[in-house]
């Protein structure tokens, strides 16, 4: 069950680049730990590389704060899932810090965008 | 294949053990996710970058678990990665100290130098070992430098011990002295607090039920122990009146009770079978360095075999003036300097040789301090070796400084997108040293391996009659020069390269890999290395030359005694058939 500690996704905020990642992959649906790496690296096209080590530091922070809970279920879509594993499943709460992150990073984009820093979209 | 499996299991073992650096909770909650993360990231890469990626993943893990574990336990809310130090309660089992962020950033450039040493292992495996042996040699000669010369001596007070001598009036090297110079000396003098006498001789203890042991004991005055300022350990020391009539008591020394006697707590009071006679033992020494009956005037090692028994002042032979066979050494008064006490016995001995003609025609005595009698020309020696070893640590230096300087010319182009991106310069300095500082550690751990393994070598083709040989080991002394030598050699080396490093980008660097004027720099400052090191080289070679002769020279020094003395004392014959043989002797 989620923590409520009845804070404000803006005092979560900036994320570390990692932490984001973690939340970008689970948005799309639940995953084990290693689970977290892999598609980490796939969507990113092999320019994020989560190591385990750090992985579950923040893991073990991200559910101490209730963005994210562990699930005993198996979600019926993954293959060759091994039932010891603990699944991890984001909160609404997680949703609404992981939108407010890419809002900001949208904003300083858009600000980039002005002065001719970044290239306009495509 | 087999025997991969084996060392993927092997390492698997190794992680779950890394794993326990983790606080408990933190393990029970993901501690079978990180193992099996570790074991299919391991099958993963060895498939994709065979073993050397795996080499670079297992270090990557190893110090992932050790500095995680840390930010577990310690790390701030900035460690975790949302907001800037959160507020709210900590999480069970964690604490938030204040200087969290500073430890993170100290442990991110640690990771970084360590990682960046990672990527290229050759050459920091190369300055490793070059570090390592200029730091090993200088530990194992500063070993031999602590216990021979350094270590003080086990007497209380021992700068206030001198040993009295004969010499000859023109001059040349002190031999043994008469028990006749000794008890006027110790009558008449005005500068010491009390004198002592020491004589040897070599004796055979054949108690029935142990084997027979040829031992070397000593004959001393009543006041051998106490001039030295050495308490017995069990029983007492000899009393002024066994100095008279051959009174058959012996003390024994720590290593001869233990080795011969089994530590048998009752030994005091019981009978010792000496050259096929009885004695009773009185005493038993503790283990300390006491001085040497025999030969030249050193002291024992701690695990020498000795027992003392008391000079019978009654025979002539001990008492008068012709047998050049004793050593007296005293202990000065307060604040009177060896060389007035020289005088005040000088001026005795002259007293000495008006009324003894035939024995002391033309002989003066000799005082110095037991320190200088002891050790001699071996001091000078000594400190000569050690300057040559710390050449040895100066060219590893220079190569250290040179590797280092090279790989911080290949990261020019790393460190200006730093700097670009706004890294201080401090920040960059300190990454410099950081990596000079991990490679010292290392360096000065091998090093230290090398010379503990070698240490018995080492002592071995040392000079025998090297004083205090026998008691030189690595201790803390050794230890503490060791990692101060290998940091402080290690931080020299970097300083330059990493302040070189720090400076701050120039454009060219930021393009495609053009060098340009940094390149030129880093070449002077390569050559000039180059030719220091080639210079310091030679130098090596000159003083290892001086070295070796230095060596000869250690074992052929005559450190004080007449060896003509030394015979006499060697032949002379047990205190108990001296009155009947001492005729022949003389």
């Amino acid at each position: 069950m989620a923590r409520s500690t009845g804070r404000q996704p803006a005092e979560l905020l900036p994320l570390k680049p990692d932490v984001f990642w973690i939340l970008a992959v689970l948005a799309r649906g639940e995953r084990h730990g290693y689970g977290i790496l892999q598609e980490a690296e796939r969507l990113s096209g092999g320019s994020v590389l989560l190591r385990p080590g750090p992985l579950y530091r923040r893991l073990s922070r991200l559910l101490d704060e209730g963005l994210l809970v562990e699930v005993d279920e198996r979600p019926a879509d993954v293959e060759g899932h091994d039932e010891r594993r603990r699944y991890y499943r984001i909160t609404p709460f997680g949703a609404r810090v992981a939108g407010a992150e890419a809002e900001r990073m949208a904003r300083a984009l858009a600000m980039a965008r002005d002065a001719g820093l970044a290239p306009e979209e495509r | 294949m087999r025997g991969a499996s084996v060392v993927l299991r092997l390492a698997e073992a190794a992680y779950r053990v890394a794993l326990r650096l983790y606080p408990r909770r933190f393990r029970e909650r993901f501690g079978e996710d990180l193992l099996r993360a570790f074991r299919d990231g391991s099958r993963g890469v060895l498939r994709r970058g065979g073993w050397r990626g795996l080499a670079a993943f297992w270090s990557r893990c190893a110090m992932d678990a050790l500095v995680e574990a840390g930010r577990v336990r310690w790390g701030g809310g900035r460690g975790a990665g949302l907001g800037r130090g959160v507020d709210g309660a900590p999480g069970p089992g964690r604490r938030e100290p204040g200087g969290a962020g500073a430890l993170d950033a100290l442990v991110r450039d640690a990771r970084d130098a360590w990682r960046a040493m990672l990527r290229r292992p050759g050459p920091a495996a190369v300055a490793v070992l070059t570090l390592a042996l200029g730091v090993g040699a200088n530990a194992a000669i500063f070993s031999v430098v602590n216990g021979v010369l350094l270590r003080p001596f086990d007497y209380p007070e021992a700068g206030e011990l001198v040993v009295l001598q004969d010499r000859s009036l023109e001059g040349g090297a002190p031999f043994r002295t008469t028990g006749g110079a000794f008890l006027e000396w110790r009558a008449g003098n005005r500068t010491l607090d009390d004198v002592a006498l020491m004589g040897g001789w070599t004796m055979n203890l054949t108690e029935p039920g142990l084997e027979p042991e040829r031992v070397t004991g000593s004959n001393v005055s009543e006041s051998f122990f106490s001039v030295l300022g050495v308490e017995p350990a069990l029983g007492r020391t000899f009393r002024a009146e066994e100095m008279r009539g051959g009174a058959r008591v012996v003390i024994l020394s720590d290593a001869l009770w233990r080795g011969r006697y089994g530590a048998d707590p009752d030994i005091v009071g019981r009978a010792l079978t000496v050259d096929g006679e009885a004695w009773r033992v009185v005493g038993v020494m503790p283990p300390v360095a006491l001085p040497t009956p025999l030969g030249d005037v050193t002291v024992d090692p701690l695990d020498a075999r000795r027992v003392w028994v008391p000079l019978d002042f009654d025979s002539e032979w001990v008492a008068g003036y012709r047998s050049h066979v004793f050593v007296a050494i005293g202990r000065l008064r307060d604040g009177v300097t060896p060389e007035a006490a020289a005088s005040d016995i000088e001026a005795i001995t002259g007293g000495i040789r008006e009324r003894q003609p035939d024995g002391y025609a033309r002989l003066t005595s000799d005082v110095r301090p037991l320190r200088e009698v002891v050790l001699g020309d071996v001091r000078r020696d000594l400190w000569i070796l050690l300057g040559a070893v710390a050449l040895v640590l100066l060219v590893a230096c220079a190569n250290l400084t040179n590797l280092l300087l090279a790989r911080s010319v290949e990261r020019a182009r790393e460190r200006s997108v730093r700097a670009a991106l706004g890294a201080a310069w401090g920040r960059l300095l300190r990454l410099g040293l950081l990596e000079a500082g991990i490679l010292g550690i290392a360096g000065g751990a091998l090093g230290l391996a090398a010379a503990a393994l070698g240490m018995d070598v080492l002592v071995s083709l040392l000079p025998e009659d090297l004083p205090r040989r026998g008691d030189i080991h690595m201790d803390g002394a050794v230890l503490a020069f060791t990692a101060a030598a290998s940091l402080v050699a290690a931080l020299a080396a970097g300083l330059v390269p990493a302040l070189r490093g720090a400076r701050p980008a120039t454009a060219p660097s930021l393009g495609s890999g053009a060098r340009g004027s940094a390149g030129h720099r880093a070449g002077r400052l390569t050559r000039g290395l180059v030719a220091s090191q080639l210079a310091l080289a030679c130098a090596l070679l000159v003083g290892a030359g001086l070295l070796v002769r230095s060596f000869q020279a250690l074992r052929a020094t005559d450190l004080g005694a007449d060896t003509a003395a030394t015979l006499d004392a060697e032949i002379l014959l047990p205190n108990a058939r001296y009155g009947t043989r001492e005729a022949a002797a003389e």
